[in-house]
């Protein structure tokens, strides 16, 4: 395709296009930011602003300051991190056996966890109390943890498997002729040629950790350990609610995600395609 | 996908050599998987398990999560589920919202693939980056986005028609306008992964292609047609069957942004009360109808894992995966 002379006219059409769907794409984010600096109920307003007229860190002063947005910040991060650091321990092995070893009832294994992403989970509320409540983690951060852990369990194993059965086996082969373990030749050799895999599945169980609202709404009692998005919603009250307050608290909850995020987006193109490319 | 034949052939034949190690290999296997089969048989497994129990009893309308008094009842909630013709309704409008949002997905998603991919385009980094922007949104987040920006006075896309003579309808106040409004919401949240995936593809087809088509007089849309598509199954198969799925299962965004709602008929499902929404709405507010919604789920589920395993192996989408 490089070679070929583009006409000006297809490249003016292809700007167009692509600023208009940046338009679309940023314009709600870029909103919240103007919105969050607007003083008072200046939001309110039926005439199209902008620009907010006299920006202010009002907003920004009050969710940190007048409320435990920081703690139930806290809260989110670190169900998010134990989430990440669950998923990747229960499944990067799972899927790096899966893809190398061939034992009996592998076949199977897969299929069912194709097949249980089917079931629709947030249905599944009262079995979730049940087994919170038997394990006794109910209004805990460490049953939130496993459930968003194995929320996304059967995708992840998919994805990390598609991408191991792309790296020659020969290397971990070579390494354990060498003398070294199985579970060396994993360490050393196979898991440092699976790093873009491995970002995509840490960043999925970030955001299943981090994003959640429903299930933590449901299962939180204690406002000390609410997490930020469930805290922030008990701020609303009847049909006005507090945009400006809103805008603020969601942009520094916004903020450490997009920073991962960003990071590792780099792998995310080698990281899933590779995993999702079969036959 | 040529690479990966490599790996994938050496490891079809049996490796004697390494026989004497095959139980500590056994070892390794068990090991390595038994941590994610618990997590699956406790937190995936046995919800569907007693989910199923539920939906033979007739636990309907207790109160929330309390362990009242119910007895097992059989098929009744799935006769009942099944002679309701609000679910009807409400699946039909499910599947017509998917239809039509993994089509937007697919389109919108390919055109700004085709566009990140082409050489003459300056900073395609940065167009990429602010384009997967809204992936990295929360959907709590975007749900409080939208709901403001389609609010009727106040949201800005209204204030921008009245800015330019019109007068705009109340989008989510309004049936149609509101199914709309969800759907856009969705290609939003939704075109980034597809942008994504479709541009993995697209920068696995060999250049030589395109000449060749060109050499032969192909026009831009026969080299879509005849070269990008066809070449670009493999990567959007899978990816039309995720999102098909996700959407089916579309809840948190929409029910966080309109409820469900507006009602347009009083007594039946709102006009963006999708299946999921429904569901949620029968077990889980006012009527507690928590064995029909049980019910609901198994019949969801059953049918979604036909579809999926029928059409994986129609289309051979996971063949690979199996050797």
């Amino acid at each position: 395709m490089s070679m070929r002379k583009q006409s000006t006219f297809s490249l003016v059409v292809q700007y167009i296009v692509l600023i208009l769907g940046t338009f679309f794409a940023v314009f709600p984010i870029y909103f919240v930011i103007q919105a969050s600096l607007r003083p008072g109920q200046q939001l309110y307003t039926t005439d199209l602003q902008l620009f907010p007229t006299d920006a202010t860190l009002d907003n920004y002063r009050y969710v940190l300051f007048q409320l435990p947005l920081l703690l139930w910040l806290r809260n989110s991060i670190t169900i998010a991190l134990s989430t990440t650091l669950v998923t990747l321990l229960v499944t990067v092995p799972a899927g790096y056996a899966l893809s190398r070893f061939k034992f009996r009832g592998r076949g199977p294994i897969l299929t069912i966890l194709l097949a249980l992403q089917a079931f629709p989970a947030l249905l599944a509320l009262p079995a979730f109390y049940l087994i919170l409540m038997r394990l006794n983690l109910l209004g805990t951060h460490l049953g939130l943890i496993l459930i968003y852990a194995a929320g996304a369990t059967a995708f992840n194993i998919w994805n990390l498997k598609g991408y191991f059965d792309t790296i020659p086996i020969d290397l971990a082969e070579a390494a354990e002729i060498d003398g070294a373990s199985p579970t060396r030749a994993f360490l050393m050799v196979m898991l440092p040629l699976a790093r873009p895999v491995l970002a995509v599945t840490a960043l999925f169980g970030f955001l299943s950790g981090f994003g959640d609202f429903i299930l933590a709404n449901t299962v939180l009692f204690n406002e000390n350990l609410y997490t930020a998005p469930v805290g922030i919603f008990t701020l609303q009250n009847g049909y006005r609610n507090p945009w400006g307050w809103f805008a603020a608290s969601a942009l520094i909850i916004a903020l450490p995600i997009t920073i991962v995020f960003l990071y590792l987006q780099r792998h995310l193109v080698s990281g899933l395609a590779a995993g999702s490319v079969k036959g | 996908m040529s690479n990966s034949t490599v790996p994938v052939a050496s490891r079809a034949q049996p490796r004697s050599f390494l026989s004497g190690r095959s139980a500590r290999q056994t070892a390794t296997t068990v090991a390595y998987i038994t941590p994610a089969l618990i997590m699956v048989l406790l937190i995936n497994i046995f919800p569907i398990i007693y989910t199923f129990y539920i939906s033979l009893t007739n636990r309907n309308g207790a109160r929330r999560f309390a362990e009242g008094t119910y007895q097992v009842v059989g098929f009744d909630n799935y006769i009942r589920l099944l002679s309701e013709s609000d679910f009807y309704m409400v699946l039909g409008k499910t599947l017509a919202y998917a239809i039509i949002c993994v089509f937007l997905f697919f389109v919108v998603g390919l055109t700004f693939a085709l566009i990140l991919n082409n050489p003459a385009i300056k900073g395609r980094a940065i167009w990429r980056t602010l384009l997967i922007l809204p992936w990295a949104v929360p959907y709590w987040i975007t749900a409080l986005i939208w709901k403001f920006m389609f609010h009727g006075q106040y949201g800005p896309l209204n204030q921008s028609l009245r800015a330019l003579g019109f007068s705009p309808p109340d989008w989510l106040l309004n049936g149609t306008t509101a199914f709309g409004a969800i759907t856009i919401v969705n290609v939003w949240l939704s075109f980034p992964f597809f942008m994504l995936i479709l541009l993995g593809g697209l920068q696995s087809i060999p250049a030589d292609l395109y000449e060749a088509a060109e050499m032969d007089g192909a026009n831009a849309w026969q080299r879509l047609t005849s070269v990008t598509l066809p070449l670009l199954r493999p990567v959007s198969i899978p990816a039309i069957i995720l999102s098909l799925m996700t959407t089916l299962k579309m809840f948190e965004t929409v029910y966080l942004m309109t409820g469900g709602g507006p009602v347009t008929e009083i007594g039946k499902p709102g006009a963006t009360e999708l299946l999921l929404v429904w569901a949620y709405r029968q077990g889980f507010e006012s009527l507690k109808r928590f064995a029909l919604v049980g019910a609901f789920s198994i019949v969801f589920f059953l049918i979604t894992v036909a579809v999926t395993l029928v059409y994986t192996r129609m289309t051979n989408a996971t063949k690979g995966a199996y050797e």
